[in-house]
């Protein structure tokens, strides 16, 4: 079933030929709709799933070198909001494929988009190393195919840069894998839950986890990582930077939450501060330089893309934070969820609405926009919006820290999303 | 008394090419079907005995054919853990390479002769691969020299000739080295010392210093001789050079027969003859590592500077054949299922690249990496087996490659060889940086001209037949390999078995 679940869109790939695609185009929908109906069924089913059980669980031990998925009770609600944020950019990519019946290598587009869905959908589910590692290499080796797909001079650029960071990335990342698979002894594939422990419990811990850090980081947009994301996401098309940055990014986050020593352990053998203090201190660098960066950009897109470096900052620095404090850990960790879902949805809604705005005639500009405010404002955090709870989430656990300067940097990071969507609103305007 | 049926097992596996290959030669050039007949049949016929053999030895018997040559030296064939290993690719792999030989050379002339040789080289291949000590494994590793320069030179060109010289210089001098240090072997240490036998036969003999050195300088020589057929730097000069060979004499060449006679060497000397807990001691393990890891780099280097196509795949394979050897020096049982496993993954997966790098030629003219642009629209199916093919050597899961380096690295790691993983990292984003711009070319790149020298129309299918199913065949295994790595039945569960024997006291 499991199977069934995240290898749909793979099933489908195959389905697609290059002389029918354009009758194909409802599959931009269909391949997320059923993980989206399961995992939204796990949250408003019955009791849901706490944060420690996983379901459907599928254990092949004669498949690569042990695989093992699930549906975690953690990270569940991002899985059906990944499902959705898909079946939205999806939607979109149906209708306006159908109107523009013109568009070259259409079929190549869907392609690796189904691809790059299930690569976003396996690494949600995958509970060992290799398979984790699978869907995650699928995922960034298809995302090329959106980067580059209208292959203007900018684009192919940004493929480039986008590839070469990516194979960095990987590098770093199967270090770092590698190199934690070997802490824990009796297992050449161990799975990914028994690595934190075994990192914690190493005196090269830090070393592991600078490498599983920085690996993900280029994923996540971490500053100093980020240089592709400005450049993609500007050339590619819209719905594909929407997933780009609502959905792939935080799979970046979700490898840190999976693989890093974050928490409170019975053996901690090394000293994480340091690590920890250059997550806050990139994260805020992030935060707040991506703004001064983004000010300054003449797209639209640029800016949303500035902003996400910006928005997945003030996520770095929220882990750092709760590295420096794991008896805070569990508090940090729900915050972060709750952020990083915000972000999704409200990024995915302004990309797709930049979108939009070319499309529509003039008469409904100003109702687009009004509408368009919704997320805008979410994203900067007025009072009663999604980003005002997450953000207050993590605000609760600053208050109780001894380092008052984190939590007034932190709440002024707003001030550089208000000056990034106040620039989107005049580039939009 | 009778000897039993499994005494002559070994020589009926080796003999079956052998016999092919006299028929082959006997046989007219216009016998075309007779002989693609024959050939087919007796590659099923070992592949069956093989798979046999298999079975037995996985019983836990042992089939062995030794006679008395002169006394004192043995000639002597014998199925082990393994000989099955090497003889198992090779059967399967001569099977998918002898039907896409008989698609590729349809209608060239000489084709008696080629397939003479070619089985010939088959047989000299199972001769390694199931010899049972250093002389039977000399003989059939100078036969193998031998039989391969026709199929080098097959097409007697200029450059071919040439090519075929440098191959012979290299190889002679390296089976002269080679020849020396058996010899010198069984002189100083007699015929007990050179038999194969599991976890070696050294672990007993004193440690006088005399006799370490010695074992030292044999070993040093043993790695010199096979280091050539090997492509260990600075002794791989021939490999680039003989790509001037049709393409089905690339893939034997690189995945099977020569390269890997020499990785399966040294395999053979490390495991078998010194003993890997006995060559650990010795200290001639690392040296040996260093020289892999300089491989490694410097293959992939060399191959990022190429433009032609077959090319760029011979320096990769230069570089990956020493991930064998890097592997058979990692001290412990994980590194060493490593590098047993890339024996086999390896040659599935080079194999692949290389029909397809002939398909590209015999179907398009296609050569060169600049004139592959947008060739994945025309021939999808062999793009997507050499997409294959190159994450397996870049090592993306699920493909076999990185099953491959998965267990290297971990083997790196528990030998304390930390350097080592910093080296297949290393590697492979080098190898994603020459394969990932070809990849490039065949998916993303429209066509810009029209192809150099298009020799078989698009019908119902890309290409010929039998050009185009033996390599989705290997692609599918490039593939399952991987995927299935943990099955009963996968190359990773039989390099487990064989390195839990070469380890156990």
């Amino acid at each position: 079933m499991i199977i069934l679940l995240v290898l749909l869109p793979l099933l489908l790939a195959a389905l697609v030929t290059e002389q029918r695609v354009r009758k194909q185009l409802w599959i931009f929908a269909a391949a997320p709709l059923p993980m989206l109906l399961v995992a939204a069924g796990y949250i408003f089913h019955g009791d849901g799933l706490a944060s420690g059980e996983t379901a459907m669980v599928l254990n092949a031990d004669w498949l690569l070198l042990g695989v093992y998925w699930r549906v975690s009770g953690g990270l569940v609600t991002l899985l059906a909001v990944t499902a959705l944020l898909w079946l939205l950019a999806g939607v979109y990519s149906w209708q306006e494929y159908q109107k523009n019946p013109g568009e070259a290598h259409l079929a190549r587009y869907l392609r690796c988009w189904l691809l790059t869905l299930t690569g976003n959908f396996g690494v949600l589910v995958a509970g060992d190393i290799a398979s984790f590692y699978s869907f995650f290499a699928l995922m960034t080796f298809a995302a090329y195919g959106l980067v580059i797909h209208f292959e203007t001079r900018p684009a192919l650029f940004a493929g480039r840069i986008y590839i070469a960071m990516a194979v960095l990335g990987e590098a770093l990342l199967l270090s770092g894998l590698l190199w934690g698979a070997h802490l824990i002894n009796d297992d050449i594939s161990p799975l990914l839950r028994e690595l934190p422990r075994a990192i914690a419990a190493s005196e090269q811990g830090p070393w592991v986890a600078l490498l599983l850090f920085t690996g993900f980081g280029v994923k996540a947009g971490l500053a100093g990582l980020h240089w592709w994301l400005p450049l993609a996401h500007p050339v590619a098309p819209t719905p594909a930077s929407a997933v780009l940055s609502g959905a792939m990014i935080k799979a970046g986050l979700v490898g840190w939450l999976l693989t890093l020593p974050l928490g409170e352990f019975s053996v901690m053998a090394a000293d994480y501060s340091n690590i920890a203090w250059l997550a806050i201190g990139l994260g805020l660098i992030g935060a707040y330089g991506a703004a001064a960066m983004g000010v300054f950009a003449q797209q639209a897109k640029t800016v949303l893309a500035y902003s996400s470096v910006s928005q997945m900052g003030m996520l770095t620095c929220m882990l750092g934070v709760g590295w420096l404090y794991p008896q805070f850990w569990l508090a940090i960790f729900a915050a972060m969820l709750a952020f990083a879902m915000h972000h999704g949805v409200n990024k995915t809604l302004l990309f797709l609405g930049v979108g939009i705005r070319k499309r529509i005639p003039a008469a409904f500009v100003p109702l687009l926009l009004v509408l368009m405010a919704i997320p805008a404002l979410n994203l900067i955090g007025l009072p009663f919006t999604s980003g005002a709870y997450a953000k207050d989430l993590f605000k609760a656990v600053l208050t109780e820290l001894p380092q008052p300067l984190i939590y007034a940097i932190f709440s002024y990071a707003a001030l550089a999303t208000t000056a990034l969507i106040l620039r989107f609103a005049w580039l939009l305007r | 008394m009778m000897p039993e049926f499994t005494f002559w097992l070994p020589v009926v596996v080796v003999g079956t090419s052998l016999l092919a290959a006299l028929i082959i030669f006997a046989l007219p050039e216009a016998q075309q079907r007779t002989r693609s007949v024959l050939n087919i049949g007796a590659a099923v016929v070992k592949l069956a005995i093989v798979a046999y053999m298999v079975q037995l030895i996985m019983a836990g018997d042992i089939a062995e054919t030794r006679f008395e040559i002169v006394p004192g030296i043995d000639f002597l064939l014998r199925a082990d853990a393994l000989s099955m290993l090497f003889a198992g690719l090779s059967s399967v792999l001569w099977l998918f390479t002898t039907l896409y030989a008989i698609g590729y050379l349809e209608g060239s002339p000489h084709r008696s002769r080629f397939f003479g040789f070619f089985s010939l080289c088959v047989a000299s291949t199972m001769g390694i691969a199931l010899a049972g000590n250093l002389f039977t494994f000399l003989i059939f590793f100078e036969m193998l020299t031998l039989s391969t320069y026709p199929l080098v030179v097959h097409r007697g060109t200029e450059a071919s000739l040439k090519a075929g010289r440098t191959y012979l210089r290299y190889t002679l001098s390296g089976g002269a080295v080679l020849l020396t240090a058996v010899a010198l072997f069984y002189g100083l240490f007699g015929a007990e010392a050179a038999e194969f036998t599991e976890a070696g036969g050294f672990q007993t003999l004193g440690e006088g210093s005399e006799v370490s050195l010695w074992l030292t300088i044999l070993f040093f020589m043993f790695i010199a001789g096979l280091g050539v057929k090997a492509a260990l730097v600075p002794l791989h000069g021939w490999l680039p050079v003989a790509m001037v060979a049709p393409a089905p004499v690339s893939a034997l060449l690189h995945a099977v027969a020569v390269v890997k006679a020499g990785a399966f060497g040294i395999v053979r000397v490390v495991y078998n003859v010194y003993g890997i807990e006995f060559a650990w001691q010795l200290g001639v393990l690392l040296p040996l590592a260093i020289l892999a890891a300089i491989t490694i780099l410097w293959g992939s280097l060399q191959a990022l500077r190429q433009i032609e196509l077959k090319k760029r795949l011979a320096y990769s394979t230069v570089s990956q054949v020493s991930y064998i050897v890097l592997g058979v020096c990692l001290f412990g049982p994980i590194g060493t299922i490593g590098g047993l496993v890339h024996l086999l993954h390896q040659g599935i997966m080079k194999v692949t690249l290389f029909f397809c790098a002939g398909n590209y030629a015999e179907t398009l003219g296609i050569h060169r990496i600049d004139e592959l642009d947008g060739t994945g629209k025309r021939m999808p199916l062999t793009s997507i087996a050499f997409t294959i093919g190159a994450f397996g050597m870049i090592g993306v899961p699920p493909t076999a490659g990185f099953i491959s380096k998965w267990y290297l690295a971990s083997g790196a790691f528990a030998a304390g060889m930390n350097w080592a993983v910093l080296v297949l990292i290393i590697s492979s984003m080098l190898n994603a940086a020459y394969f990932l711009p070809i990849l490039y070319r065949l998916w993303f790149k429209p066509q810009k001209q029209p192809w150099p020298d298009e020799q078989i129309a698009a019908a119902r299918f890309e290409t010929h037949g039998l050009l185009l199913w033996p390599v989705v065949a290997t692609a599918v295994f490039s593939i399952a390999a991987g995927l299935f790595a943990a099955h009963a039945f996968s190359p990773l569960t039989w390099a487990t078995l064989i390195s839990v024997r070469e380890y156990l006291p």
